[in-house]
């Protein structure tokens, strides 16, 4: 896609505009990775590495989880899809970040890759990957292959609404409007057909592999904590075995402190080098607190964090 | 002991006649993820993904051990220390730099005393059956950082996938043993050609040697890389868990009434407490130390203390890194300055 | 050490020969505290298999109170607090309520019978209440039989 060219060159150049004129002390995008399929964080401070940014089908990760370090230099610009904008929204409720310390460059998104799919597609010798219709082109050493988005996309990129984003000082390029492949929640509704002792067992199985590398916690931008519940021995909340007991306890805490707070962007799935499905845990807390409260995480900077505040008419366990 | 050959039919009835003596660990793949497990189904052994996402690292230090455990009567105390594996395990399909970084750990396990006698327990009672890499990953680079795969280290037996059968080699008298199974047939002429040219074709799909522990004598400390990388890394210690030659753990109490232990599970420098004090100072405060002391422990303190390189270049450490820090490249990097 | 061992302890101290089920409540020390302190003076008649721990507002009890409780092997926990609107410290029993109530379902999520967690409000008046509550507990656990752990099949 010629657009999607074009919307690197212009979140080069914005970048280049921030950091010559000073506005901002950094610029956190995404570039180039040690292999075509990858892409790594950048922390441009100069014109010159700003040229450096890339914006692909490649850049998968949530770069909101640098800012509450970052503005610590001063002034910080950030590049957000329009899923992880969400992240600012609630970084700048709780005061980690101050709304005028960060500039939010919010790129148009059509989707971004699933380096499983990628890996069971089996192409071999991968040069470049770019957008392409609805899917994405794969140029490899045998020529070129395109691969729709169903195939190519990680799961939460085809349930994306493509709505505007909840925040952004700048955009580049927009979004295709397109419709969801499938609900968001379909994992639930197969889940939920299981029985008391089928889901037990089911989590008994997820935890086991668990081996409490707390990968899933570092790459949150919800959990900034700089004592985590899991990091204190004096009073001992959960265990540092690796027992499927204490790994429950970690995860359904964790769940329980990111009710309302996590914005579903899925990296803590993605990272997971044991593949639990942390997702699931995500999206029933998410599911439940706009059920019971009509909130919706990451929507609203002047929304009061939901379970810091109340309603009278908040469900009650004896409704009058 | 001459070459032999299995026939991949037969595989699974040689493991059957071993299974009465032998607990069998073979790679075993779950909801997409493979790990080393105990198999009694062989036909659940999926010798594909190379290499597995967990390492031998579980089967040897499993990720939470038990030291012992003890329980109080008035002032009288009973303590049970653990002992480890009780019964003979034969790995089959190990890769050959898990097994190399066996030889690693075990340098380091038996560096001082007390030695650490719940892993070496496990490391008498287990014969290695190794697999050569036919199809390297994207992130392997064991041949830049040694030469175990195609002369292996570690392992008993080693196979390699020639089509319709594997091609065998004793290593060991142990190794001997194993293959002077029936399904063992002599190897031919033929077969030792496959052999060749599935060992070319890895090959030539993986690096050149680098000697690392030489250029790391010149690594430097204040190296502007360290802080690019602080930027990047989240501490998350994904390289170090999946890691097959790290071996940090912490030890940990636990005490109910009248009963408690002691246990150890897996640690890593990469997590900020891990270097914090009682009385709280921090010798690796940042992200930055600890980064660099990642890659100057592996690279450049293991050779100078135990004469053989942390790293076996299985490169999981690449493939699962959340923010694409490759060693290669940081390496490349200390080592271009010259 | 595995967390079974810690189970194992609290289902060892059990005495009678038919299972009990062993309960815990997390009662505010100012209205369900008091409402159970009522029902023990007013010599009213529940099941003793229920343990209590005070605390000074139902505002201070974290889902992983419950989740301990869970861990450790009890059958089944009880939260109560105050009615809202009567709060001893104003605001703390509202906190609670969208807490205990997201967290609600969540457990069930997890598979652990929604039988095993009842939330309710308990004021220093409510006795009587306080007696059914805990009978309607104990009954409900019963049914539901013995927790085998939180992960277990």
């Amino acid at each position: 896609m010629a657009e999607t060219n074009d919307m690197e060159q212009g979140l080069r150049a914005k970048a280049k505009e921030l950091l010559e004129s000073g506005q901002v002390k950094v610029v956190i995008g995404y570039e180039a990775g040690s292999v075509p399929f990858k892409c790594a964080p950048l922390f441009a401070e100069t014109p010159e590495e700003a040229d450096r940014l890339v914006w692909n089908p490649t850049c998968v990760n949530n770069l909101a989880v640098y800012l509450p370090e970052a503005v610590k230099r001063g002034k910080v610009a950030v590049v957000l899809k329009p899923c992880d904008a969400g992240s600012i929204v609630e970084l700048i409720k709780e005061h980690q970040i101050e709304r005028d310390d960060v500039i939010a460059i919010v790129v148009g998104c059509p989707g971004v890759l699933s380096l499983d799919g990628l890996s069971e597609m089996d192409l071999g010798d991968i040069r470049s990957i770019e957008w392409r219709g609805n899917g994405i082109a794969v140029t490899t050493g045998a020529g070129e292959v395109t691969i729709p988005r169903e195939k190519a996309f990680a799961g939460k990129c085809l349930s994306c609404q493509t709505g505007e984003p909840a925040l952004a000082d700048i955009k580049i390029g927009e979004s295709p409007a397109r419709e969801p492949l499938r609900d968001a929640y379909i994992s639930l509704e197969e889940y939920e057909k299981m029985s008391p002792a089928e889901r037990r067992a089911f989590w008994a199985k997820q935890f086991e592999r668990c081996i409490r590398c707390y990968a899933c916690r570092a790459v949150c931008p919800a959990c900034y904590c700089s004592e985590c519940f899991v990091d204190k021995a004096a009073q001992l909340w959960v265990s540092k075995s690796t027992d499927p007991t204490a790994n429950w306890f970690f995860h359904m805490a964790r769940a329980m402190h990111l009710a309302g707070r996590c914005i579903g962007c899925g990296e803590c799935e993605r990272v997971c080098p044991v593949r639990i499905q942390l997702s699931l845990l995500g999206k029933k807390v998410h599911i439940d607190v706009e059920d019971m409260f009509d909130y919706e995480p990451g929507a609203d900077p002047e929304a009061l964090p939901v379970l810091g505040s109340f309603e009278a008419k908040d469900p009650d366990p004896c409704p009058e | 002991m001459e070459a032999k050959v299995i026939s991949k039919q037969d595989i699974k009835n040689w493991l059957e006649s071993l299974a009465g003596k032998y607990e069998i660990i073979a790679p075993v793949t779950e909801d997409g993820v493979t790990r080393f497990r105990t198999v009694q189904d062989f036909s659940a052994i999926d010798l594909v993904p190379t290499p597995a996402a967990g390492s031998l690292r579980a089967v040897f230090t499993p990720e939470t051990e038990t030291l012992f455990e003890y329980e109080l009567s008035g002032h009288a105390a009973e303590v049970k220390v653990s002992e480890a594996a009780v019964k003979d395990r034969l790995i089959f399909g190990a890769r050959a730099c898990d097994a190399a970084a066996l030889k690693y750990v075990d340098a380091v396990y038996s560096n001082v005393e007390p030695v650490d006698t719940l892993y070496f327990n496990r490391r008498e009672r287990t014969a290695i059956v190794g697999l050569f890499c036919s199809n390297p990953s994207w992130s392997c680079f064991c041949t830049e950082v040694g030469d175990f795969l195609t002369n292996p280290v570690g392992m008993d037996a080693y196979f390699t996938d020639i089509g319709d059968k594997l091609h065998a080699e004793a290593l060991t008298p142990k190794g001997e043993e194993l293959l002077s199974a029936p399904q063992f047939k002599p190897a031919s002429e033929a077969d030792a050609q496959a052999v060749e040219e599935v060992r070319k074709k890895a090959l030539s799909r993986l690096p050149k040697p680098t000697d690392h522990a030489a250029a790391s004598k010149s690594y430097d400390w204040d190296h502007p890389i360290w802080a690019r990388l602080a930027e990047k890394c989240l501490g998350c210690g994904i390289c170090a868990y999946l890691c097959p030659t790290c071996h940090c753990f912490d030890i940990q109490d636990c005490a109910m009434g009248s009963k408690g232990g002691r246990f150890r599970c897996w640690d890593t420098c990469q997590f900020e407490k891990f270097t914090l004090m009682g009385a709280g100072h921090n010798p690796r405060p940042s992200k930055k130390e600890r980064t660099r002391q990642r890659v100057f422990h592996k690279f450049k303190y293991s050779p100078e203390r135990y004469a053989v390189l942390g790293c076996v270049g299985c490169g999981r450490c690449i493939a699962a890194c959340p923010v694409n820090i490759d060693i290669r490249r940081v390496l490349e990097e200390l080592e271009s300055q010259g | 050490m595995p967390d079974e061992a810690k189970t194992e302890q609290v289902q060892t101290e059990r005495k009678p020969t038919d299972w009990e089920p062993r309960l815990i409540g997390f009662l505010c020390n100012w209205c369900s505290y008091a409402g159970a302190d009522l029902a023990g003076s007013s010599r009213l008649k529940y099941p003793p298999n229920l343990r209590v721990v005070r605390v000074p507002c139902s505002g201070r009890i974290t889902p992983q109170f419950v989740m301990k409780a869970f861990e450790r092997g009890f059958d089944g926990v009880l939260v109560a607090g105050c009615h809202p609107g009567d709060c001893h410290y104003s605001k703390g029993n509202y906190y609670t309520r969208r807490r205990m109530m997201l967290f609600k379902r969540l457990l069930e999520f997890m598979g652990i019978e929604p039988e095993r967690f009842r939330f309710d409000w308990v004021s220093a008046a409510e006795g009587n209440k306080f007696a059914e509550v805990v009978e309607e507990l104990t009954e409900a656990v019963k049914k539901v039989g013995p927790f085998k752990g939180v992960v277990k099949g």
